[in-house]
């Protein structure tokens, strides 16, 4: 049992019960690196790898990388003029990778053995993803990266930056195969591609640096943007990847308030000529009603399913996350102050739908919501209701998880580590025979700032933004320590 | 220097020699597409994968509601009438996958049958079983959707569009006459071992014959509504005809005695009578699945007694009913048809009895229930026959063969053939002034009597263009144009479409989806 891209692939055995399965790799590498006076540098590589997982017309890929650098603080212009600029480097570099997959036997096609017929063993491929591919290959990586790093005034004051680009290409995917008379239903390909570009930026300052004071502050943030470029056919994965989208993204059914008369509901007319209110799909017969979500029927059947009407609504990724960290020194005092930040996250709060939704296994959750404020719409009119009127959820996915109104957009805050201590005097350790005596405070999670309905963003998982209320806070934790050395 | 250059030119060269080889590895325990295949053993697994194939398209992917469109009834429930009345509503759409699936699990054993050491004799008897259910798989789509994607020896990875049907039949036909040239008898087909089949699930020779007779006799009687109707179908009925004088002639099936043993040997399974069927009889621990598909027809028309704690008026609440006067009129004077598929026909349909009846009579052809055996629900009944599903028996081809006679105007031969039949059921023999001397009708009516309830009326009804006198609803104000358009053909299910631009709904049902 092999499991990829959260698919599992069962693979039978053939003669005897083992885990056994093997793999070759078998590489060229060649590598140089010069550099000029520390001044000019250069590094390049070459390497040529053959695989034993690929398919059969395809196991070779050449993946070659070259960085350069500028150190132009060791210019004489710059040497000679500018007393205070330690260091000033500029470096690029451009590189290809290869990425070989787990799966051992992928491209072979795989076999297994189905149920019994008369009494007899019966083998048949996978017809579901185990169609072979004679072409299955390397996954490819193009990244570049161009970073600044500077020192200043004796290195009092550093800042790193750098940008980078990768692209990476023929990822391995399963493809549906056109139609169904195939047989096989997919087959694994070298199909897709994500890009992904960021900068980060690393800035410290140290605001005191005497004899008995102390105080640096270095900040840190980063911001990346990913997209999916390419499928296996040029279309979209339905509901999944949106060519040119971000990966993580979120895809929510759109609303507009809600119904407030029978009258806002446009008609739709069957094949026969039957006349229908939107409904949800599968359930004509109980069309939408004033009081409900007024949900945007993209696709224009007349039915309501996240599956064909949700839209690319948001990134989950936030913005820009990073950290600030303060270091403080004053006599036998020391002080460490860390903040981490994200901003621009979407999140869905799914407690409160837990709790409204009138089904025995979706209200067991160990956090339920207290209706007392909630505000259910109940006439026409109601503008400002924050769920429509209350009733029995039966498939007209009013507390479906990914509704645009329940995407929070969300920017948290949080001091995650705070630390005092203070060193006894040597002079006094001594007295008593010590080496040394340091009593300290530390506390984590102390405080969040955050516009979040829920308890604690961070605990969302970051790629999905689906806070399923069952994950516990980070605990708020405080040591109060002594170390003491002889 | 150079030496040295040369030196590592020459490690290097030789390295780049031997590295091919080292990343090309075969599976040593995992079975994969390229080492799974090494014996005959194996071969045979793959053909049983094709028979569990075979058994699914037998029995679900909407064969049951074409079926019964065209089987014979006087009364049934309204839930059936707008579906053999071709409502557009009632009309499911029909799926073809596991067709497909059949064609390509076949295709593995052609493609490997070749690599595997074994005598050129057991190779011709793998490639004909593979053959035989590539073309029963076509042959079935050729039933049930007309046109469809004519898939060969490719696994194809494009779109594809459908081929018109009787190119597709062109290539099942092929397909059938190779297989029926490559397998040996019945008796004569052994597996590696060398021991005989057990079930006639098998495919032999008498079976690819009676699939070749079916699909030429299907092209050939299906030509009235071809959308390209430029070939010879006489020289198709001739072929058929042949295909079932070899069977009839092999010697290795011969007709029950009676109609009362065809229901209880032929029909339950592994008779002398049956040529090809699929076995489901004592075997549901292996497809507990198919328990819930509903296999045979008949549980939609026999309640009394076959059904468990039933009683005679439950007769009246059949879905599908036949009245005491239509058997009395099928099956004159001693026919035993009657009292072998009805349930003591005589004294159930006296007038006295009408009371209880409703005048309906009591079909009685499959007997053998299938209940529970564990559980709560142990002896409960399953609305399912513990019997086989017979593809193709004896008497089915004689009389295949006495329509293809009456096709080609051998009158005399097909008489005889109709009065094989009817002289084991004691029956009058054919009379020359039966049905005003037509003797293809009379035919037709001979199967619909014989196969009554064996789910093949409603494509004998096309095959011999009887549809607006025998078939109901819109068909008969259907124009000749909504024939070719596949009136009677399923609506395409929707899977057949994704990514496969080229692919198009039947012509008919199209203006209703």
């Amino acid at each position: 049992v092999e499991e990829i891209l959260q698919v599992i692939e069962i693979i039978a055995f053939q003669r005897y019960r083992s885990d056994m399965q093997e793999k070759a790799l078998l590489s060229y590498f060649a590598r140089g690196e010069y550099n000029y006076h520390q001044k000019y540098l250069f590094s390049a590589s070459f390497r040529r790898d053959g695989s034993s997982v690929f398919g059969a017309n395809n196991k070779w890929g050449t993946f070659p990388s070259l960085a350069l650098g500028w150190a132009f603080s060791e210019e004489s212009f710059v040497k000679q003029h500018i007393g205070w600029f330690d260091l000033g480097k500029l470096r690029a570099s451009w590189g290809r990778s290869g990425m070989n997959f787990s799966q051992n036997y992928l491209a072979l096609g795989i076999m297994k053995a189905g149920e019994p017929y008369q009494g007899n063993g019966v083998l048949t491929p996978e017809f579901h993803r185990g169609l072979y591919n004679d072409e299955l290959s390397w996954e490819e990586t193009d990244q570049y990266d161009f970073g600044l790093d500077i020192d200043l005034f004796h290195s009092r004051f550093s800042f790193t930056a750098d940008y980078y680009y990768r692209y990476t290409d023929k990822m391995l995917m399963h493809m549906p195969l056109p139609g169904t008379h195939n047989g096989y239903r997919e087959q694994w390909r070298n199909a897709a591609a994500v890009s992904n570009e960021g900068i980060e930026l690393l800035a410290s300052f140290k605001i005191l640096q005497r004899q008995n004071i102390y105080w640096k502050v270095s900040v840190n943030g980063a911001r990346n943007w990913n997209r999916f470029e390419k499928s296996y056919d040029d279309r979209d994965v339905s509901n999944t990847w949106i060519i040119g989208k971000p990966l993580a993204g979120m895809y929510a059914l759109r609303t507009e308030g809600f119904i407030q008369s029978q009258s806002d509901l446009p008609i739709f007319f069957s094949p026969t000529g039957r006349s229908n209110f939107l409904s949800a799909a599968g359930y004509p017969l109980a069309p939408y009603r004033e009081g409900d979500y007024r949900f945007v029927d993209f696709n224009g059947d007349g039915l309501i399913a996240p599956y064909n009407d949700a839209v690319y609504f948001a990134s989950a990724l936030p913005t820009i996350s990073g950290g600030i960290l303060q270091e403080v020194r004053w006599r036998n005092f020391d002080c460490n102050l860390l903040f981490s930040f994200q901003l621009g996250r979407h999140i869905v709060n799914q407690m409160p739908l837990l709790s409204l939704a009138t089904t025995e296994a979706e209200i067991s959750k160990p956090f339920l919501l207290n209706i007392d404020k909630t505000v259910f719409w109940s006439d026409p009119g109601d503008r400002d209701a924050d769920y429509p009127r209350i009733q029995y959820d039966n498939f007209n996915w009013t507390y479906f998880n990914l509704i645009d109104r329940y995407v929070e957009r969300v920017n948290w805050l949080k001091m995650k580590t705070f630390t005092l201590g203070y060193e006894l005097p040597v002079s006094l350790s001594k007295r008593f025979g010590w080496s040394g005596l340091r009593i300290f405070y530390s506390g984590e999670n102390l405080f969040t700032f955050s516009s979040y309905s829920g308890l604690d963003p961070e605990t969302v998982p970051i790629d999905t933004g689906m806070d399923d209320g069952k994950s516990y806070p980070l605990a708020r934790k405080m040591t109060l320590g002594l170390t003491l050395k002889f | 220097m150079q030496q040295k250059i040369r030196f590592i030119l020459l490690l290097s060269a030789f390295s780049f020699l031997a590295c091919s080889d080292l990343i090309e590895l075969t599976p040593q325990n995992s079975i994969t597409y390229r080492n799974a295949l090494e014996t005959q053993k194996d071969l045979e697994s793959v053909l049983h994968g094709a028979a569990q194939l075979a058994m699914s398209i037998s029995i679900i992917n909407n064969g049951y509601e074409s079926a019964l469109k065209g089987e014979y009834a006087d009364i049934y429930n309204p839930s059936y009438r707008i579906l053999r009345e071709f409502e557009p509503e009632a009309q499911l759409a029909g799926r073809f996958e596991d067709h497909y699936l059949l064609i390509a699990q076949s295709n593995v054993v052609l493609e490997f049958s070749p690599t595997i050491a074994m005598s050129q004799e057991r190779r011709q008897m793998y490639n004909g079983q593979a053959n035989f259910y590539k073309a029963l798989a076509y042959f079935d789509l050729l039933k049930k959707f007309g046109d469809c994607v004519l898939i060969k020896d490719e696994v194809e990875l494009y779109p594809k569009a459908k081929s018109p049907r009787t190119e597709v039949a062109d290539y099942a036909i092929e397909l059938a006459a190779l297989a029926a040239e490559q397998l040996p008898e019945f008796e004569q087909v052994t597996n590696h071992l060398g021991a005989a089949p057990r079930y006639k699930s098998t495919p032999s020779k008498g079976a690819a014959n009676a699939l070749l007779a079916h699909l030429c006799a299907w092209k050939a009687g299906t030509k009235y509504f071809a959308e390209d109707p430029d070939y010879d179908e006489m020289a198709l009925w001739s072929q058929a005809e042949a295909a079932c004088t070899q069977i009839i002639k092999s010697g290795s099936y011969q007709l029950a005695t009676s109609p009362e043993e065809v229901c209880t040997e032929v029909l339950v399974g592994d008779s002398k009578e049956s040529i090809y069927e699929i076995v489901f009889k004592d075997m549901w621990h292996e497809n507990p699945n198919f328990i819930v598909y509903p296999i045979f027809i008949a549980i939609g028309y026999q309640t009394y007694p076959v059904k468990p704690n039933s009683s005679p008026f439950d007769v009246r609440n059949a879905p599908f009913r036949i009245e005491n006067a239509t058997v009395r009129e099928m099956y004159p004077n001693n026919d035993e048809r009657k009292f072998a598929y009805f349930y003591r026909f005589e004294e159930m349909s006296r007038p006295e009895n009408a009371l209880i009846s409703g005048g309906f009579a009591y079909p009685y052809k499959w007997r053998n229930i299938l209940v529970n055996t564990e559980g709560w629900s142990a002896g409960l009944f399953r609305d399912n026959f513990n019997m086989n599903k017979i593809w193709w028996r004896l008497a089915d081809i004689i009389l295949l063969r006495a329509e293809c006679r009456a096709r080609l105007g051998n009158t005399e031969g097909a008489i005889q053939d109709i009065n094989t039949i009817r002289a084991r059921a004691k029956a009058d023999l054919y009379d020359a002034n039966e049905y005003g001397g037509d003797v293809r009708y009379a035919v037709f009516k001979e199967r619909e009597k014989e196969l009554l309830l064996e789910e093949t009326r409603y494509w004998d009804i096309i095959r011999n263009g009887y549809v607006r006198e025998e078939l109901e609803g819109r068909v008969r104000v259907a124009s000749d144009q909504d024939f070719i358009d596949g009136m009677f053909f399923l609506p395409i299910g929707s899977a057949a479409f994704q990514r496969n631009p080229l692919m198009r709904q039947n012509k008919y049902w199209q203006k209703y989806l």
